[in-house]
């Protein structure tokens, strides 16, 4: 049993980790990368320095597992705690530390590499309580029981935990399991470690109660996202994992780039055309398109909460009928839906640290055109470089124009900022689709056909 | 008739007439290119239909001349010299209307109200009315005047008449174009054509001082008139050069504008409000890179316009080039109001010439001789001129291009321009000073468009992500702007 549970409290750590660590670092594959390894390089040295334990009368091996368990929550509970993240990640902040890769590892180094240390050390401990009959059988045994904890804490977590709790209860559930694990191995004598393990548990609790998550304006925590509400004078802004994604005031004020895209697009529309076939990629508030009851939306995103959290508590009103939500992944709805577009708005890019890598590719790109009409028209809001001078932004340009060749670039601040290299800001990038998409041609001092064109 | 009975005064008034065709012909094809600038742009197809609109009728023209045969007809007696007076007087009066400034303009504002718009129309409807027919009579006159001469020694006279119309040809292309138009103006050098053709159609009358002579000074004197100084004035034409018909004029608001070929190139006031683009380039290039720099810019112009880029800026240093070197005084005297500053030079040569001729680099390139949508200069819309101004930067340095083309694409040209930029500068932004993009309507004017390159040094080959190898994350910036 104690075997299954670490393997549980291993993972769901590690997968906690990840999640809680996106509004501050970001989701890309490096960072992800980075706690894995760490989590994973700490096993290893925990399963090899559990096997050279050598016990002593002093300190028995079951006091060195309650040892353990009580270190690996002592450094767990600030590891998975929004609170106690907030305040770590601010003060590298402070302190000058501005890249995530660095932030990442001091993190992981810190809180993670000791508990998983200590954790990795169970189940060679373990098993010297076990008979050894078999060898093999009971590395068998032994593997599987952890292997099963590993893939409960793996499934459980994300699917069911994170999403019927909410990511800080989740939390609590790992300190819960790990103050138990010391109680079962405890001794009635062993008081001290008991009032310490109930302690830390009570501590951990009481940094995830939904009053803590009201403290930093966050209304729901998911496999997703944090979703903050912060409200600003008239208007109020929807933060998701840290980024401003959505603004909304009672008198219909949004994002900039929100209004300048509907000014480009359906503010051009007549109140009595045909309804249009409008797809919003990343519903965010749901904003785009508020007020519009006339044409057909759809709008799609990953995050089933948000239409009930942008309801309640951004739009303060139900979104219209004529708009549609579908809580899925971008890329199986555009891979299950044959329904082409007139307008299609991709909003999922929030800030330079939360941009989803698979939809940042050409076969992305190339799938979303497919699903454009005849002359119809592409937005897409990116966080970038105005003057495309780092190589996130100069890739990112490259790909969009692989697969959309005459595409409109619009730094929504107007400024290019050429003083300042790492300046980031949206950029709305806008594409006509039109039969023009032809050969391209260039214009030289051989061959020089700009006056056909005049 | 031959020339053996002719006196030579005889003989030379006939190859003066000759000379003189060739000069008036050659001397109104390049006017009339040069005139219609304005209005139809400088494009290699306006000039093509200009050039074929005197050629086909120039051979017509010595087709039908060889052709007639003096004698009675319809109970008239024809003769060589009552047709070359025809032919003449005709030429004088349609090339007086096609080739004065004031019945041009008229002309063309008329056929643009009227709906015609596409430039090779209009090119066409001048080319009929006003150039085909005095080209064709006109192109009558060797094959009639060698009526003239003996036929006994036809390979000699036919060299020398053909030796005379090449000369005639060639002071028309040259003298007309590199002397007249730069020296007298492009009226003045129309009111000469007139004149040789009158001076013509007296020479040849037998006599001299009929009503018809009068009516026909009267006619050339008004001619003249119409395309002089004090006319051309009144429409605020302060120079109509081999290049440009400058307009100065002041709006109710007390902008000044200047105005070359039609097309509104620069505004100025006394409070020096200039053209939002030319804002754009002072605030988000120029003042930027100032912060960058210990030391004055140097700053490359390209197309010198009213010299209104960086008026104000005593600092840095500023080269303007432009290939009509009028426009300094004009900008001095009637945009600006007051001297160009010590720290800006001027070069009134050819853009190419200049960067060939030149090592010199720059921090920032403004290229800004594209004035409207009908007057991009073809050579300096190509791949290669590109890849000069590129070879002319500083490393960090800025390029910045204005254009006047269609923001969302709509346009063949639009498009193949984005090419060819991007061909030579790969990371380009592309600005629409205007802001207005619309991509759901089509038929959406053309606006300033702003290209705007930085020199970033040797960047890595970048390729598109792809979902098989997607490098995001490893490009994706690893630094945070802000806090949480």
């Amino acid at each position: 049993m104690l075997i299954t549970l670490e393997g549980f409290v291993v993972l769901a750590a590690e997968i906690l980790a990840m999640r809680q660590i996106i509004p501050f670092v970001g989701q890309a594959t490096d960072t992800v990368a980075l706690v894995i390894g760490v989590v994973l390089m700490a096993l290893a040295w925990g399963y090899y320095a559990g096997g050279r334990y050598k016990t002593s009368e002093r300190f028995s091996v079951r006091q060195k597992l309650c040892l353990n368990f009580l270190v690996a929550m002592l450094f767990l509970i600030p590891a998975l705690s929004y609170a106690s993240l907030n305040y770590i990640f601010k003060g590298m902040f402070t302190w000058g530390l501005h890249d995530r890769l660095i932030m990442t590892a001091l993190y992981a180094g810190m809180f993670l590499f000791t508990p998983v240390f200590m954790l990795g050390q169970t189940i060679p401990l373990i098993s010297r309580f076990l008979k050894v009959g078999n060898m093999s059988r009971l590395t068998g045994v032994v593997l599987f029981f952890s292997t099963c904890g590993s893939f409960v804490g793996a499934v459980l977590t994300p699917v069911f935990l994170m999403n019927v709790l909410g990511v800080n209860y989740t939390a609590v559930v790992v300190f819960a399991v790990l103050a138990c694990m010391i109680l079962a191995l405890s001794k009635p004598r062993w008081k001290g470690l008991i009032s310490i393990s109930l302690g830390l548990f009570v501590l951990g609790w009481g940094m995830n109660t939904h009053a803590v998550m009201v403290y930093f304006n966050i209304i729901k925590t998911d496999t997703y996202h944090n979703v903050a509400l912060i409200k600003q004078g008239d208007s109020r802004y929807f933060s998701l994992n840290n980024n401003l994604s959505s603004q909304y005031s009672d008198d219909g004020k949004k994002h900039d780039y929100i209004a300048f895209f509907e000014d480009q697009t359906i503010n051009t529309f007549q109140s009595d055309d045909e309804p249009r076939d409008i797809l919003v990629i990343g519903a965010g508030g749901f904003t785009f398109g508020h007020e519009d009851t006339h044409n057909r939306y759809d709008f799609v995103d990953i995050n089933k909460n948000l239409k009930d959290l942008a309801e309640e508590h951004l739009l303060q009103e139900k979104i219209p009928d004529n708009q549609v939500f579908h809580a899925m992944p971008i890329r199986m709805f555009l891979n299950q839906n044959a329904k082409t577009y007139d307008v299609i708005f991709i909003d999922v890019y929030y800030g330079f640290l939360s941009m989803p890598e698979h939809l940042l590719t050409r076969e992305f790109f190339a799938q979303v055109k497919e699903h454009l009409k005849p002359g119809g028209v592409l937005g897409m809001n990116m966080m970038a470089s105005p003057h495309l001078s780092d190589p996130f932004s100069r890739g990112l340009d490259d790909t969009i124009r692989a697969v959309f060749p005459y595409v409109i670039r619009h730094p929504m601040s107007r400024y290019y900022r050429f003083n300042r290299p790492r300046a980031m800001d949206n950029v709305m990038y806008m594409y006509k689709h039109s039969a023009y998409d032809g050969t391209p041609v260039i214009f030289t001092d051989n061959i020089n056909r700009s006056f056909l064109g005049k | 008739m031959t020339t053996t009975t002719k006196p030579p005064h005889y003989i030379f008034a006939l190859f003066a007439v000759i000379v003189l065709e060739g000069y008036v012909v050659l001397s109104s094809e390049l006017l009339a290119i040069r005139q219609t600038i304005p209005f139809v742009g400088s494009g290699s197809d306006t000039v093509s239909i200009i050039i074929a609109a005197v050629l086909m009728p120039l051979a017509f023209g010595y087709h039908a001349g060889g052709q007639f045969k003096p004698g009675f007809h319809k109970g008239r007696y024809r003769t060589v010299r009552g047709r070359l007076l025809f032919n003449l007087t005709v030429s004088l009066i349609i090339l007086a209307i096609g080739l004065s400034h004031v019945s041009i303009t008229y002309f063309f504002i008329y056929l643009i109200k009227t709906g015609i718009s596409n430039r090779l129309i209009l090119t066409t409807i001048y080319a009929a009315l006003f150039l085909v027919y005095p080209v064709f009579l006109l192109g009558q006159t060797i094959p009639l005047i060698s009526q003239y001469f003996s036929k006994e020694r036809l390979s000699q006279v036919t060299g020398k008449i053909l030796f005379f119309s090449t000369i005639g040809s060639f002071l028309g292309a040259v003298f007309s174009t590199l002397v007249l138009m730069s020296f007298l103006g492009v009226h003045y050098t129309a009111s000469l054509n007139f004149m040789i053709l009158a001076g013509l159609i007296i020479l040849l009358m037998k006599r001299k001082t009929t009503d018809l002579t009068w009516i026909l000074v009267g006619f050339t004197g008004a001619v003249v008139f119409f395309n002089s100084g004090y006319v051309l004035d009144m429409f605020g034409i302060v120079e109509n050069n081999k290049y440009s018909t400058i307009t100065v004029f002041e709006d109710d608001e007390g902008f000044r504008h200047l105005s070359i070929n039609n097309n509104a190139s620069s505004k100025y006031s006394d409070s020096g409000e200039k053209h939002p683009y030319v804002h754009f380039i002072e605030d988000h290039v120029i003042k930027p890179l100032e912060t960058e720099s210990k030391d004055p810019l140097d700053i490359l112009v390209i197309g010198a316009g009213g010299f209104t880029m960086g008026s104000d800026d005593d600092v840095n240093r500023y080269d303007f080039v432009d290939i009509d070197k009028a426009l300094y005084t004009i900008s001095e005297q009637y945009l600006l109001k007051e001297k160009i500053g010590a720290n800006k030079a001027f070069y009134p040569e050819p853009a190419r010439a200049f960067l060939t001729a030149h090592d010199k680099t720059y921090d920032f390139i403004m290229m800004d001789a594209y004035l409207g949508a009908l007057s991009i200069p073809e050579h300096l819309v190509t791949r290669e001129f590109f890849a000069q101004v590129k070879n002319h930067l500083k490393p960090r340095g800025v390029v910045a291009a204005n254009f006047v083309v269609s923001p969302t694409f709509e346009d063949m040209f639009s498009r193949r321009l984005d090419t060819t930029i991007r061909s030579v500068f790969p990371y380009v932004s592309r600005h629409v000073t205007d802001h207005v993009y619309v991509p759901t309507q089509a038929d959406l004017p053309r606006q300033n468009v702003i290209y705007i390159y930085r020199d970033h040094g040797k960047a890595r080959d970048l390729q598109p992500y792809s979902d098989l190898k997607n490098q995001v994350f490893w490009d994706t910036p690893k630094v945070q702007k802000q806090g949480f």
